[in-house]
């Protein structure tokens, strides 16, 4: 994925959505995919592009459809499906350098603020803390990073044994 | 024939209000059985919500009776038996995820090592693992349910209420969630036998139930106790539940 963003989107939504496509055949147009879910499009596109960044869905010429890893991530459990969004997760760009970013550190730990202004000073406050949001959001869901509120760090979820 | 988890027999209830006798629940006589799920429906108003609190033991009936395997539901619910899932989550603000989850164990009287233990399973159960130190504040609804599940299956009921439990959530993270709650209700190492749920939608309903109960207008009756049919996992599209979702129509508009 080029550049620093992700949608603003829980991985709940996506499951849904990813649901519903299955549903409706398994392919159909995004509009009337909208229109049968009640959703607006500005409502319904960050969800889907949320499913196409996880590599669940691919998305051409309108069209939305569930890719063979969308099919077996519904077909898994909790913790399969959770592991296959990890797995995910490592090859993005922006989770790639914060793991690379946690593994250079000792305790594997980083403050979200010295995060934020060492990776994501290029933009706004509010889109950085968007981001970071889901980052956590989906980091968390798949078990590769922890967040502390308490303490406001990162944290490797399950930290490599050097 | 399985066995009766929980039986009303002729349950009224009836509210003060402004010095007004309000007749809620007429005369409900239903019952569960063990592993089933069943659906309360019914006009908004018409008393769902209270026939549901009654079940758990969070109210009293004005007169009949409730019993939970012929003991009083109150005693039943008190010994763990019964759990409520909230439309509104209800968390506790200040605690973390796991905190959550532990403090319906503490009230069953377990020590710290094995609420612990008992938190962690449900967590894992639930897809929280990775959230256990996030407050509920840092949580998107759906996340926020979970916490809710979890911390009324950690006391291991044998009968999980849920009032409503997807009404809160945007479409899609509701539909994410009505399936992972079917796969709770069908996993073998979660003791929960039986669920009964309130809801608005008919589809979910549907989509979800082994039976739907359809109450009418206040004061309250059964006015059908439908069986559906329709082979699971169910989707909107299949002719059985479009049957299914059309009979129950008929019910609660006539």
């Amino acid at each position: 994925m080029d550049g620093i963003n992700l949608p603003s989107v829980s991985i709940g939504k996506v499951i849904g959505f990813l649901e519903i496509l299955d549903d409706l055949g398994g392919r159909d147009d995004v509009f009337r995919a909208a229109t049968a879910l009640q959703m607006e499009l500005d409502d319904i596109l960050p969800v889907i592009e949320a499913a196409a960044v996880l590599g669940l869905i691919k998305v051409e010429k309108g069209d939305a459809w569930v890719t063979e890893e969308g099919r077996r991530f519904l077909d898994s459990d909790i913790n399969q499906r959770k592991r296959m969004i990890c797995l995910r997760l490592e090859e993005i760009g922006l989770f790639k350098e914060l793991v690379g970013i946690l593994r250079s550190r000792k305790n594997a730990r980083i403050s979200r603020s010295a995060y934020a202004s060492r990776v994501l000073k290029g933009l706004y406050s509010r889109d950085a803390a968007d981001l970071l949001h889901t980052m956590i959001d989906w980091g968390r869901y798949a078990e590769l990073i922890g967040y502390n509120e308490d303490s406001d760090e990162i944290y490797l979820d399950q930290p490599i044994t050097l | 024939m399985t066995s009766t988890l929980i039986e009303c027999n002729g349950v009224s209830r009836t509210f003060l209000e402004e010095g007004r006798r309000i007749e809620v629940l007429g005369d409900i006589t239903t019952a569960v059985g063990e592993e089933e799920f069943v659906s309360i429906v019914g006009a908004s108003g018409s008393g769902k919500t209270t026939l549901l609190r009654i079940m758990a033991g969070l109210d009293t009936p004005t007169s009949g009776s409730v019993t939970y395997r012929g003991r009083p539901v109150p005693e039943a619910a008190g010994a763990g038996k019964i759990a409520l899932v909230f439309q509104s989550f209800a968390l506790f603000p200040w605690l973390t995820v796991m905190g959550n989850v532990e403090v319906a164990l503490e009230a069953k009287g377990l020590g710290p090592s094995d609420r612990r233990k008992v938190a962690d399973k449900y967590i894992d159960k639930v897809g929280l693992d990775g959230f256990e130190e996030a407050y509920p504040r840092e949580l998107s609804g759906g996340m926020k349910q979970r916490v809710g599940l979890a911390r009324a299956l950690a006391v291991e009921p044998e009968l999980l209420c849920m009032d409503e439990p997807f009404s809160a959530l945007d479409p899609l993270t509701a539909q994410g969630l009505r399936e992972e709650v079917l796969r709770l209700w069908e996993d073998e190492s979660i003791p929960v036998s039986s669920v009964v749920m309130v809801t608005h939608s008919i589809d979910e309903a549907v989509l979800m139930s082994d039976r739907i109960v359809v109450l009418s207008r206040r004061p309250a009756r059964v006015a059908a106790d439908l069986r559906v049919r329709a082979p699971r996992p169910r989707s909107l599209k299949d002719a059985a539940v479009q049957e299914a979702i059309d009979g129950v129509y008929s019910y609660i508009l006539a």
